[in-house]
This record gives structure tokens, C-alpha cells and sequence, in this order.
């Protein structure tokens, strides 16, 4: 038996691989609260605009912030994305052009409208406002995750570049583009329910207890119809490229599975198992993602590339300060949290 | 052709590729030193508030905070990832060459990154619960992480235009602390500090009276004067310009120093804004404690902002004909490139197609390569457009300056192609000028890719030297 990609591969490629899957996933959980965070308020917006619910007043709070976490962490993986494949991702980026750009000033408009929303209660309770301010917000934020599926699947379809340059177009719509953006609209609503839960830790009993079924709710819906648009995206992708996915979907699906198994039980009392095994399907996702990376890329070219990438200097500096940023953190959280235990009213 | 990764170019119009990175650097690297900059006032206020029981200091530093957050967390943090994506559009290949080389140092960059929007995040959440030391930590742990980043990506950018010892050994370190490091790192630390100042000076403006009125002339003075000490570097600045005008490549300097007049000119004006800006901020306002009103304050914060642009355009152009130094033209094509691109051609391997409806087949190679080589500097008649600039030349006289292009213009790359892409570039050219007939005849070949190629031959490989004087032909 062979190993599991991607320790089946020549070292360089290896190590820059299980980077990508690692900064990605977690990434993605970043993303997933965002995602579902503007979601739910949209949705919320819409059916009932007047009145802050626990939840509401949590994701308005939040948001902000995760926006700039989501930003951040998508900056390693963006990192790994151009050893990985270099080439497919620059010409994705450059056949998209200005549609590819246009994430950017739609994340300038979200970002400020998160701060607006959240600075003004005026706002979100008015008749309008209170109901399009956070259907903007949502739309910018599915825009920019569209993006990237739509930017991903057109650097691994290299087939295509050539024509599709010659059209001038700006937008791929592959045939796995809606199921996939679907299931990643559905898969944001458990990790926004499990990273919420850890949220509400420490707030009175009345408030978790009155989040808690529809957080539970929020993750059930989510992962049931993530595995389905799962299944429908992968009958839509490429046969030969499944064979070393296979895992690591499975691992995605099972993933899924047991962390709805574990919300259903008892998110609100112990999210950390749920958080565990959603963690662990996330990996599944960017592992699967990977593997059919690979399948699509000119493997002796970019074995080569990462093999010369992997000789530059600077592995041990970067490992040396993951350690300091990582204690400085962790001393600076902790010094935080003992004096807000202190203050708390 | 091994690895020669083509890309496929975009046509941005009558607009130059570069303007594009150019307006968004300079907003970005105008943001981003702000944001480190404020990281020292923050300290310096919360010092303040903490050890003298500075109360204005603290009711300042908490307005402050939030202008930061909203300005620099949000556009700073996205501007950022802007600068990544232009980039990729203008020269995949020049980022791509700096990610395989520098890719650690960037992954160590974004660490302090994390740490930066961490610190600063607990700080303006929680920063009314927590003590005066834990404040203090915060801040100081904001300011070093802010100050870090720029460390990291300063080796990266100074390397670009001076990458010194690593053409030789190849090494990152060499490649990093490079002979303009120190000179542009410590220009950059002061001129983070200048700007965050100034743009304090104006939020004091804005300060309120805790029962909500505008603050008092008097509480307004006093902050001023208390941020005054971070003009002092200011006075540094004119030395370090001139240690960094010392470090770089002689030609660049030369393009600075007159032999270009845009360069040149931008040169003055970043040294006069920066000059008549570090005067009044230290004789106005360190030592004579001069009082700043708001439109005063709005006033220098556009020249800081003007100095920053024009500096940055200085950086930015006095790197041509490279993108790396020595390494990697402005077009993407190393030295090795062009020298086989010489011997076997270069865009007639280009995938990718040409949009454009064109008569015969030597125009489209001659599209090709113009895309190729000359899109990155030149449109056809838009921003340093290509007809107007061959406007009255004759047919030879295009050949032979295009074939000894770096020659022509040492801020040039050498042509990167062989005697027909020469001549189907030359054509192309004419036939645009001529206003793109639908029939083209080209003239008899033979002869003419004999001289073609002789011309090629007498202008080699190398690349121009500053002292044939930039304008002669
Ligand atoms: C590094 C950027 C860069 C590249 C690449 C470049 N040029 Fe230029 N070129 C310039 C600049 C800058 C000028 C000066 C414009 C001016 O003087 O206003 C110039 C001037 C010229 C001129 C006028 C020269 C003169 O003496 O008046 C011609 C002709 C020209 N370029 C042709 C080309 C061709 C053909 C290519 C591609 C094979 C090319 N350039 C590639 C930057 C570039
Ligand atoms: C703020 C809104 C964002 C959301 C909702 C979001 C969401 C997503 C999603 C859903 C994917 C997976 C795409 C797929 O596999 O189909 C993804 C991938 C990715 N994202 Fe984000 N993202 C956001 C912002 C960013 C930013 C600002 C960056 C860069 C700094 C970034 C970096 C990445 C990278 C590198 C990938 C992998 C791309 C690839 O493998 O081709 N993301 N993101």
C-alpha cells in the first residue's frame, strides 16, 4: 500500500503540501464563521429586523473581528498557494483580471459596513437599513468565498487558459462551481455554531441556554446539506483525480458526521468534541482539495520547483519566531483573561 | 525552453501597469507606516497616562485607537493583500521569484502580522477592564510586532533594487540584509513615526470634553506638545536619504540624479516636501512648541502624504530595467532568457492568443511580442505610448533602436528576440501607425533580417550603462 497523499510525494512537495492543508483549514474555519455569521443576520434581518437576540448581538460584536482573522489567516495559505502551484494560480488570477480584483474593494465595503452595523444600534433596528445593511454585508462575503472557488477550480483546469483568454471572459462558471459554492455556504453554519458556542462560554445561563437550540439546529441543517452538495460536487468532478482524495474525503464526511453527532448530544455543554471533529473534517476538505490539486498540476515541473524552493534559507528563523509569537501570545492572553475574571461584574 | 512559464498578459488600455501598483503602493505604504508609527504613540501616551497619571493622555489615546483600528486595521490589513494581487497582475514573475526565495521570511513576517492584529484587537476591546501595566504589554507588544513586519518585508523590497552578495552566494540572508537595508529601514522607522504623529496632531482636533464639548485650547497644546518628541528623528531623515542614495546601484542614482528628468523630478519633490516638512515639525514643533491648527495639521499630513508618494515612486523606477536587480528585468525575462530568446525566439511559443483582429501572421508575432517584452512600461498610445514615442522615425531607425533597445534607453531591457520578431515588431508598429489598414504588405525580408541581425549582434545581451548618456541615440 501506498502512503496517504500527500506523504507519498518527494519531500519538498510533501512538506509544502501538508502547510497548504494545515493553513488552509484553518483558514477556512476563520472564513466559516464570517461566512456563517453574515448569513444568519441577513437572514435574521429579513424575517425579523427589530430586536438584538443574544446571537444577533454576538455575530454584530464579532464580525469585525473576524473579518480581520479571516483576512489574516488567509494569508499563509495564500502564501503556500504560490510554491504549490505557482503557475496555475497566477493564471487563474490574471485570466479572471478585473473580476478577480473586485474582491478586493467588496472586502473594503464589508469591512466597513461589520464596524457600521456594529457601531449603531439606530441602523440595525431601522425599517430599511436594519434589513439591507446586513443582506450587503452577506453578499460581499459570498462574493469573496465565491471568488475563490471560482479562482481555484480555474487554476486546475489548465485546458481551458488558453481559451479562455482568447473570450475575454470574466467569470468560469465550471460545472462544480455552484454545488461546491453551495456546500461551502453549508458547511459554514457548524463551524459557525461549534466557534459560537466557545464564544458564549462564560456568559450568564439564560444566554447560552436561549442560543443553544438554534445553534444545535444551525449545525445539523449545516452538515446534512454540506455532505449532500459534498456528494453532488464530487459526482461532478473529474473521475481520474479520485483516487488519492478518497481519504481524505472520507475523513471530511466522517468528520462532518461525528461532529453532528456530538452537537446534537451536547454542543452547548462540551463544543470541544464537536470542535475536534469538525476541525478534523476541515482537514479532510483541504487534504481533498490537495490531492486533486496534484492531479491537475505537470508533476516533474513542480516537483523540480518545490525541491528548489525548498533549499532557499529561512525554515529555522520562521520556526524560531512561531515559538515567541506563540508564548508571547500565550502570555498576553493569559495575563488579559486573568484581569477581565477580575473586572467581570 | 525548459520552465518558461508564459502568463497570460492582460491589456490594460491607455493605462500603464505600472501607475497601478505604483497609486496603490504609495496609499498602502502610506497607511502601513501609519499604523506602525502609532504603535510608538501609543506608547508614548500610555506611558504617559500610566507613570504620570496623564488623564488627557488616556482619553486621547482611547479616541486615537479607534481612528487606528478603523483606518489601518481595516484598509491596512486589505491594502496589504491588494499590493499581493496588483502585483501578481503587473509581474507574476517577479513575485513569484520573490515567494521561492523569500517565502520563510514572509511566513515570519506574517507571524508578527498575527501578533500585531491580536495585541492591538485585545487592546481595543478590552482596554477599559485591564491595568495600566497590561495595557502598557499590549501596546508594547502591538508596536514591536507592527515595527517587526516592517523589518521582514523592508529586507525583501531593499533586495529587489540591491541584492548585494546573494547574486554570488545565493543566500537568503545575504539576499536580506543587503547593502540598502539598514539605510531604507531606518528612513521608513522615522518616517512611520513623523506620519502617525502628524496624523495625531489632527485626530487631537476631534478630541471631546468628557461631557461631550470640544476640548480646551489648553488640553489640545498640552497633547500636542507631548507628541512632539517624535519629530525629533525627522532631522535624521536628509542624512539617511543620502546613505540610501550611497547604497544603491550607480546607474539608479544616475536615472535620480538628473539623468532621468520624470525621476529626477520626483526626486526633488520628495526631498523638498520631506525637507520643508522635517523643518517645521522640529523647529515649529519640538522646539518652539508652536501651537498646529487643524488646517495646519490637515496641510502636513498631505505633504507627508505627497513625500511618501513621491518616494515611492523614486523606489519604485529607479530600479528599471530590473524588477530584481541584475536578475529579472522589468518584463519578467532573465539574462538567460533573453539570451536564448535571441538565438530561438520568444513569443512564438506564447499559448496564449492575440485578441486583437490583425492581417497576416508576422503582425500577430509582432503583437505577441510586444506583449511579451514591452506591455509592462508601454501602451500603443495611451501612458508612455508607443506611437507617439517612434512617432516621426523611419522604418530603419525603428529597427535599429528597438534592436539596441537598452542602448536607447538604459532604462530598457535588451531585446529579447531574434531577427524576425524584430522585424514583425517593427511592422507591427508601422501598421498601428498607419492606422491599421486591413491589407499590410511588409517589405522584402531577406535583406532586411540581415541587418536586422546585425544590429542585434552589435548590441549584445548586456544591459545598458548609465553612462552612455540616457538621452543619446
Ligand atoms: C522597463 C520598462 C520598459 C520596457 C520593458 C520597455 N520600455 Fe521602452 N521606454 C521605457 C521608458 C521609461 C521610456 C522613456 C519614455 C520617455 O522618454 O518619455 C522608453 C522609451 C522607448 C522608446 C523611445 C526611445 C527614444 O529614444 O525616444 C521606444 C521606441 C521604446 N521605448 C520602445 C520599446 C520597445 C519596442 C520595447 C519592447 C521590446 C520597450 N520599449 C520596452 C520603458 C520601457
Ligand atoms: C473575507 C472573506 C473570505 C472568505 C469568505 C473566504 C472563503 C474561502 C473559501 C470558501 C475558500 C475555499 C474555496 C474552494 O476550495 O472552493 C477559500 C480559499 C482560500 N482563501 Fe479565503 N476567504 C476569504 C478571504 C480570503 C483572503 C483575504 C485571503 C488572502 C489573504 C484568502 C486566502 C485564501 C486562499 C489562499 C485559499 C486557497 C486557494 C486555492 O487553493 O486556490 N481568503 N477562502
Amino acid at each position: 500500500m501506498t502512503a496517504l497523499f500527500p506523504f507519498d510525494l518527494p519531500a519538498a512537495s510533501a512538506v509544502y503540501a501538508t502547510l497548504m492543508i494545515v493553513t488552509f483549514a484553518i483558514h477556512l474555519l476563520a472564513a466559516q464563521f464570517l461566512l456563517g455569521g453574515s448569513a444568519y443576520l441577513a437572514w435574521r434581518g429579513l424575517v425579523a429586523p427589530a430586536g438584538d437576540s443574544v446571537l444577533r448581538k454576538l455575530f454584530v460584536d464579532w464580525l469585525p473581528f473576524a473579518m480581520g482573522v479571516t483576512i489574516t489567516l488567509g494569508v499563509a495559505p495564500l502564501l503556500f498557494v504560490q510554491i504549490l502551484d505557482q503557475q496555475g494560480f497566477y493564471t487563474a488570477n490574471l485570466l479572471l483580471f478585473h473580476r478577480w480584483m473586485a474582491v478586493l474593494p467588496v472586502l473594503i465595503v464589508a469591512f466597513y459596513l461589520l464596524y457600521v452595523q456594529k457601531g449603531s444600534t439606530r441602523i440595525r433596528e431601522h425599517a430599511l437599513f436594519g434589513r439591507a445593511l446586513p443582506a450587503v454585508v452577506f453578499s460581499c462575503v459570498a462574493f469573496v468565498g465565491f471568488s475563490w472557488s471560482e479562482n481555484h477550480l480555474l487554476s486546475l483546469d489548465r485546458g481551458v487558459w488558453s481559451s479562455f483568454y482568447a473570450s475575454a471572459r470574466w467569470f468560469y462558471p465550471a460545472p462544480e462551481l455552484l454545488p461546491r459554492a453551495l456546500m461551502m455556504l453549508a458547511a459554514s453554519l457548524p463551524g459557525l455554531a461549534i466557534v459560537a458556542t466557545l464564544l458564549l462560554r462564560g456568559r450568564p445561563q439564560e444566554e447560552r441556554h436561549a442560543a443553544a437550540t438554534t445553534l444545535r439546529g444551525l449545525l445539523i441543517l449545516g452538515a446534512v446539506v454540506a455532505i449532500g452538495c459534498g456528494l453532488w460536487t464530487g459526482s461532478a468532478t473529474y473521475r481520474e483525480v479520485r483516487a488519492a482524495s478518497t481519504p481524505w474525503l472520507w475523513l471530511a464526511g466522517l468528520g462532518a458526521l461525528t461532529a453532528t453527532v456530538f452537537g446534537a448530544l451536547h454542543l452547548a455543554r462540551n463544543p470541544k468534541l464537536a470542535l475536534l471533529s469538525w476541525t478534523v473534517s476541515l482537514l479532510g476538505i483541504g487534504g481533498a482539495r490537495e490531492a486533486r490539486r496534484w492531479g491537475a498540476l505537470p508533476t516533474d515541473t513542480v516537483v523540480e520547483h518545490h525541491e528548489r524552493a525548498w533549499t532557499v534559507g529561512g525554515f529555522g528563523v520562521f520556526v524560531f519566531f512561531a515559538i515567541v509569537a506563540t508564548v508571547a501570545l500565550a502570555f498576553l492572553g493569559r495575563r488579559v483573561r486573568t484581569e477581565l475574571r477580575a473586572t467581570v461584574k | 525552453m525548459g520552465d518558461f512559464a508564459f502568463y497570460p498578459i492582460q491589456d490594460y488600455g491607455p493605462l500603464m501597469k505600472g501607475l497601478a501598483i505604483g497609486g496603490l503602493g504609495i496609499f498602502h505604504v502610506f497607511l502601513a507606516q501609519f499604523a506602525i508609527g502609532a504603535g510608538f504613540v501609543l506608547c508614548l501616551l500610555q506611558w504617559r497616562a500610566w507613570k504620570r497619571g496623564d488623564e488627557l493622555a488616556r482619553r486621547f489615546l482611547d479616541g486615537f485607537f479607534t481612528v487606528l483600528v478603523l483606518v489601518s486595521f481595516v484598509l491596512g490589513a486589505v491594502t496589504g493583500v491588494a499590493m499581493w494581487f496588483t502585483s501578481i497582475q503587473v509581474s507574476p514573475r517577479t513575485i513569484g521569484m520573490m515567494i521561492d526565495e523569500f517565502h520563510w521570511v514572509w511566513a515570519t513576517e506574517w507571524l508578527f502580522f498575527g501578533v500585531e492584529v491580536a495585541a492591538g484587537y485585545a487592546f481595543y476591546r478590552y482596554r477599559n477592564r485591564l491595568t495600566d501595566s497590561t495595557r502598557m504589554l499590549l501596546l508594547v507588544a502591538y508596536s514591536v510586532a507592527g515595527w517587526m513586519s516592517l523589518f521582514w518585508i523592508n529586507g525583501i523590497l531593499s533586495w529587489q533594487l540591491t541584492p548585494g552578495e546573494w547574486l554570488l552566494s545565493g543566500g537568503v540572508w545575504d539576499g536580506f540584509f543587503n547593502p540598502s537595508f539598514w539605510p531604507s529601514l531606518l528612513y521608513r522607522t522615522f518616517a512611520a513615526a513623523t506620519i502617525a504623529a502628524l496624523v495625531a496632531i489632527l485626530v487631537v482636533h476631534v478630541l471631546r470634553n468628557p461631557d461631550g464639548g470640544p476640548a480646551t485650547r489648553e488640553d489640545k497644546t498640552r497633547l500636542i506638545r507631548s507628541l512632539s518628541i517624535l519629530f525629533l528623528p525627522t532631522a535624521a531623515m536628509p542624512l539617511l536619504g543620502l546613505w540610501y542614495l550611497a547604497t544603491i546601484p550607480e546607474d539608479s542614482r544616475s536615472w535620480l540624479l538628473g539623468g532621468s528628468p520624470a525621476m529626477s523630478m520626483f526626486l526633488a519633490g520628495a526631498v523638498a516636501t520631506s525637507t520643508a516638512l522635517g523643518v517645521y515639525a522640529v523647529v515649529g514643533l519640538f522646539a518652539r512648541k508652536l501651537y498646529v491648527n487643524v488646517g495646519t495639521a490637515a496641510l502636513l499630513v498631505g505633504l507627508a502624504f505627497v513625500a511618501t508618494g513621491a518616494g515611492e515612486f523614486v523606489r519604485e523606477g529607479s530600479r528599471k530595467p530590473y524588477t530584481v536587480r541584475e536578475v529579472l528585468f522589468s518584463n519578467s525575462l532573465t539574462r538567460e532568457d533573453v539570451d536564448r530568446m535571441r538565438r530561438e525566439g520568444s513569443a512564438h511559443r506564447d499559448p496564449y492568443p492575440i485578441r486583437e483582429e490583425v492581417p497576416d501572421s508576422q503582425l500577430e508575432l509582432g503583437a505577441r511580442v510586444m506583449r511579451l517584452q514591452c506591455s509592462v512600461c508601454h501602451t500603443m498610445d495611451g501612458a508612455n505610448g508607443m506611437l507617439h514615442l517612434v512617432g516621426p522615425w523611419q522604418t530603419d531607425q525603428m529597427r535599429m533602436n528597438i534592436a539596441k533597445l537598452q542602448h536607447t534607453k538604459p532604462f530598457m531591457p535588451p531585446f529579447a528576440g531574434n531577427a524576425e520578431e524584430l522585424e514583425a515588431l517593427v511592422q507591427y508598429l508601422s501598421w498601428h501607425r498607419a492606422g491599421r489598414p486591413a491589407e499590410w504588405r511588409a517589405e522584402d525580408l531577406a535583406d532586411v533580417l540581415v541587418r536586422n541581425q546585425i544590429w542585434l549582434d552589435e548590441a549584445g545581451t548586456a544591459p545598458g550603462r548609465a553612462h552612455q548618456k540616457a538621452d543619446g541615440r
